[in-house]
């Protein structure tokens, strides 16, 4: 299973960019949270050994214990509804002995792994699929999505419904049931605000209209604007950001992490960050389109677009232009459980990139 | 073989797929780059004002909290303004320097000084206000206001302080306010609490905080970069804290308190109907007032090293051996159990030899044929000898647990002890020891092993006046809103029915009442002729005395015996019972009784004054 070839071809690259970002999320959080940078680089470095292990083994091994690894997050979810712990408003949080974990985060990998397996399968062409064919993969991605918005956690279960779109949307979908599914969303709109917790109602509401309320809800939106708009080109310097010093800026060491970089490094930090995503991202595209199977290309476009939708709804959510959901910005915010997930997927993408020229 | 080779029209396909995977990605990071630009270049100036200009501040404005009255709606416990003066550490260059010279002129020590230059500085926020000395009088206020200008970053914040209207009356059930700790601020229910906040610490300050403290609001400031204030936003109002309506009736405890000027130990009446505590003294008392302000190291060491030991609530935390006040259980133990009737004679002839022992009658030459009225009104110790040795320790420790003793009553005050009930099993478990019949003796006169809480005592005297029940002793009788809304009504709550007999009670009563109106009765000095009592006296050894000493002075105050008296009125459905120890104080007829008889007086006196009631007046015979 292991070859030595494989080292020859590791994919550096993608290995120092990944790091790259980690440390500069963990400055980051030294001026934001300083006990909690500390906390960062344990999960850093468990998430590395994490990641090592999703490297070794072969990703064929990994597809193949698709079906079980789903299993467990699923077990784990319904733990967390039936006896989890409680922490911003949601139950979110599974005790697991001495640290408490996010499920919804490994559940984001789950998914992504037990879609490509499926779309993957042997004997079935690569015909767009049509609405029969949907079933199966709706089912997989619809339970735990369901089951975190039980929770309620808005923004990963949007990953994963987005996750999903992508998936569906690389393998092609019939023009006829694209239409039908968007015709049945617009139409069920009405439903889903009527589940929306009031918290989740007003910030979609306080995003249309952010200056309304600015002491109430679009207090977040309008000071994170304010701290990435005060760094101007230089930045007002490490640890000398007000906003986020002077607790102008809620959650600045988790969802709002990006604006404490955007406003103590200014627009040139911003673009820096901004520039290793991109490259990382089209890095991780370029892994799925020269992987040597249907399942590496899969699962590599599964993991690139976790890692785009972090970015980008993350970074449109504290510059103001997508609603506050509550989506982390992978490696930079503060969490155990993203950082672990984040460093698999990356061992994935390794693992995929450095056995293409295998045979 | 090549996965998405050229020629593959599959691949083709997904390749084509890719392209737009690509242009959205490119698409959107081009969408951010804008978004950036816009903000951190072209808006950048704007936003750069507005993160110094523009500062949001929030400061938090305390709810007034609750008013505590006292049942009939005068007020113990308000508010009063009191002047803080504080320090913004960010305001000042040198913090250190900026608190030692505001402190000197404040006559903080030198160690006061350095615990709030520790407040000031890092981690603790440097625009958050460090307290550097609460409630300061009027001359130190005047002495930082005129110093202003040499006194960067302080300014002085008016906030409130509990005032407490009557000083050190009933302070122990009051309570008294201090400043939250470490490991309060850990607990779930003080999550919403801040560092630096007054919270009740013990009594009904402690036990009601959740009513009294209300709901802080918020005040939204506009502050400019130095900290200054620019504009202000708005006021979320605070909600003002609940206001308690006290069982205590301040003209009650006003004569308790009085009564028991000099003295040492506790004073309880309660109302044998419901459980209501009328008054409740614990002497020597402390100063809630001292609390308010910040009790300061030197004051707390002086409340804690006093031997008499003013912090505590004597009434529901002082164990005593009960002496003589144990005779009416140890006969409702014999009445319960048929060991006696009220009219059995058993002989005292001074003495009473058990085993190799003589246990000796306080009266050397006895008291003859000794019924149950007898052996009350004088407190003969021998019929107690003989019937403590019939009954078994057993049987006495089941009575006394049916009637309250050896489990908290649980009143809604902090720190109720529950006292101790002997019983073979009690030793055997304790000391892995059996029992001895002789032990049984002492037990039966209330000395040996038995200790029991004024609040026990009277509660449970209280049952044999009126039917054999046992309320649970509470304090407060309600909690009223600030638009006068009932939140919280207090219901008696019935503990249980004690296991004696009403025609057993009644016949104890009796003999109670023949203690004060029998000639031969122990009080009788204490008899009134405005209103009938029933009472029993009791002297409990504090120490294990071997020798007799006649001259009571002589002995040391804190050898000396404790002292009590526990007393209802009227003998039957009494409306009032009343138990007071004194600590060393000597015998119960003189030293407690006197003022159980102030307090029941004032109780009739103040009855006939606001009802026009005559007290059921009258002796025997």
């Amino acid at each position: 299973m292991f070859d030595r070839r494989v080292t020859t071809n590791f994919d550096w690259t993608l290995f120092w960019l990944t790091y790259a970002i980690a440390l500069i999320g963990l400055v980051n959080l030294v001026s934001a949270s300083r006990p909690d940078a500390v906390r960062q680089l344990q999960w850093v470095v468990i998430g590395s050994v994490v990641l090592a292990v999703f490297l070794v083994v072969h990703y064929h091994v990994i597809g193949r214990a698709a079906y079980f690894g789903y299993a467990v997050v699923l077990a784990m979810l319904a733990g967390v509804l039936l006896f989890g712990r409680t922490g911003g408003g949601a139950q979110r949080w599974l005790p697991l002995g001495p640290v408490a974990v996010q499920p919804s985060e490994f559940a984001k990998l789950a998914v992504i792994v037990v879609l490509a397996r499926w779309f993957s399968r042997d004997g079935r062409g690569d015909e767009p699929l049509g609405l029969a064919d949907l079933i199966v993969p709706g089912l997989l991605a619809g339970v735990p999505t369901v089951m975190i918005m039980k929770q309620p956690d808005l923004g990963t279960a949007l990953i994963i419904v987005f996750i999903f779109c992508a998936m569906v949307a690389i393998h092609g979908i019939r023009l006829k049931a694209l239409l039908l599914i968007v015709g049945t969303g617009l139409a069920a709109s009405p439903v889903v605000w009527r589940h929306l917790k009031p918290y989740q109602r007003s910030r979609l509401l306080t995003f249309m209209n952010p200056e309304a309320d600015p002491q109430g809800t679009g207090y977040h939106i309008l000071q994170s604007k304010i701290a990435i708009g005060s760094g101007r080109l230089f930045g007002k310097g490490f640890t000398e950001g007000t906003q986020s010093q002077l607790q102008f800026l809620p959650e600045h060491h988790t969802d709002f992490a990006f604006a404490v970089w955007g406003e103590e490094w200014g627009f040139l930090g911003a673009f820096l960050l901004l520039l290793l995503y991109f490259v990382l991202i089209l890095w991780g595209l370029n892994i799925a389109l020269k992987a040597k199977d249907r399942l590496g290309t899969l699962l590599a476009y599964g993991i690139t677009a976790y890692l785009f939708l972090h970015v980008a709804i993350n970074i449109g959510m504290v510059t103001g232009v997508l609603p506050v959901v509550g989506v982390p910005l992978v490696l930079m915010s503060y969490g155990g459980s993203s950082v672990v997930t984040t460093l698999a997927c990356v061992g994935l993408l390794l693992n995929i990139s450095m056995r293409r020229y295998m045979f | 073989m090549v996965y998405l080779g050229d020629g593959d029209h599959e691949g083709r396909e997904l390749r084509n797929r890719f392209q737009y995977a690509f242009i959205v990605v490119v698409g959107v990071f081009t969408l951010i780059l804008f978004r950036l630009t816009y903000l951190q270049i072209i808006q950048g100036d704007t936003f750069r004002n507005l993160s110094e200009s523009n500062r949001v501040r929030i400061r938090v404005v305390t709810a007034p909290r609750g008013i505590i009255y006292d049942a009939k709606g005068r007020i113990l416990v308000d508010n009063r303004p009191a002047f803080d003066v504080k320090l913004i550490p960010e305001d000042v260059r040198d913090v250190a320097e900026a608190i030692a010279r505001v402190g000197r002129l404040l006559n903080l020590s030198e160690e006061e000084i350095a615990d709030r230059v520790a407040k000031a500085s890092p981690p603790a926020p440097p625009w958050r206000p460090v307290l550097i000395k609460g409630d300061v009088s009027r001359d130190e206020l005047a002495l930082v206001e005129t110093r202003k200008l040499d006194l960067p970053g302080v300014f002085v914040d008016v906030g409130q302080r509990r005032a407490y209207r009557y000083g050190k009356l009933a302070a122990h059930l009051l309570g008294y306010m201090g400043e939250i700790s470490e490991a309060e601020l850990k607990r779930p229910e003080y999550r919403d609490y801040r560092q630096g906040e007054f919270i009740g610490k013990v009594g009904v300050e402690r036990r009601y905080e959740t009513y009294l403290r209300g709901v802080h609001g918020q005040k939204h400031i506009e502050v400019d970069a130095a900290g200054r204030e620019v504009a202000f936003l708005r006021e979320i109002p605070p909600i003002p804290g609940k206001d308690l309506y006290l069982t205590i009736d301040l003209d009650l405890q006003l004569a308790a308190e009085e009564a028991m000027q000099g003295k040492s130990g506790a004073v309880i009446a309660i109302d044998p109907r419901n459980g209501d505590v009328l008054a409740m003294v614990s002497a020597p008392a402390f100063d809630p007032d001292v609390f308010a302000r910040g009790i300061t190291a030197a004051e707390w060491q002086a409340l804690t090293r006093d031997p008499r030991k003013p912090l505590n609530n004597k009434g529901i935390q002082g164990t005593y051996p009960p002496g003589s006040t144990w005779k009416a259980i140890v006969a409702a133990a014999g009445l319960h159990a048929k060991a006696i009737t009220p009219d059995t004679a058993l002989h005292c002839g001074g003495t009473f030899p058990f085993g190799r022992r003589v246990f000796r009658d306080w009266k050397l030459s006895g008291h003859g044929a000794v019924t149950l009225y007898d052996s009350l009104v004088q407190s003969c110790d021998v019929y107690y000898y003989r019937l403590g040795d019939k009954l078994g320790v057993d049987r006495i420790a089941e009575e006394a647990l049916g009637m309250g003793f050896g489990q908290l009553t649980g009143i809604e005050l902090e720190g109720e002890k529950p006292g101790l009930v002997p019983s073979t099993a009690w030793k055997q478990r304790r000391f892995k020891q059996p029992w001895f019949p002789g032990e049984t003796i002492s037990v039966a006169i209330g000395q040996g092993a038995t200790t029991v809480t004024p609040i026990q005592l009277v509660n449970a005297y209280a049952s044999l006046a009126n039917g054999g029940k046992l309320w649970r002793p509470h304090v407060v009788s309600r909690v009223v809103d600030i638009d006068g809304t009932v939140v919280y009504e207090r219901q008696p709550e019935l503990i249980g029915l004690t296991p004696t007999t009403p025609a057993a009670n009644r016949a104890i009563a009796r003999g109670l009442l023949g203690v004060l109106e029998d000639p031969k009765g122990t009080a009788h000095s204490q008899r009134s002729k405005d209103f009938r009592m029933a009472g029993k006296t009791g002297t409990a050894q504090a120490s294990s005395r071997l020798y007799s000493v006649k001259d009571e002075d002589k002995i040391p105050w804190h050898l000396r015996d404790h002292a009590w008296f526990v007393a209802f009125s009227p003998e039957v459905d009494a409306e009032i019972a009343v138990v007071t120890l004194a600590e060393h104080g000597g015998h119960g007829s003189s030293a407690a009784a006197p003022v159980v008889k102030a307090v029941i007086a004032r109780y009739w006196e103040l009855k006939r004054m606001r009802e026009n009631v005559q007290a059921p007046i009258g002796g025997r015979g």
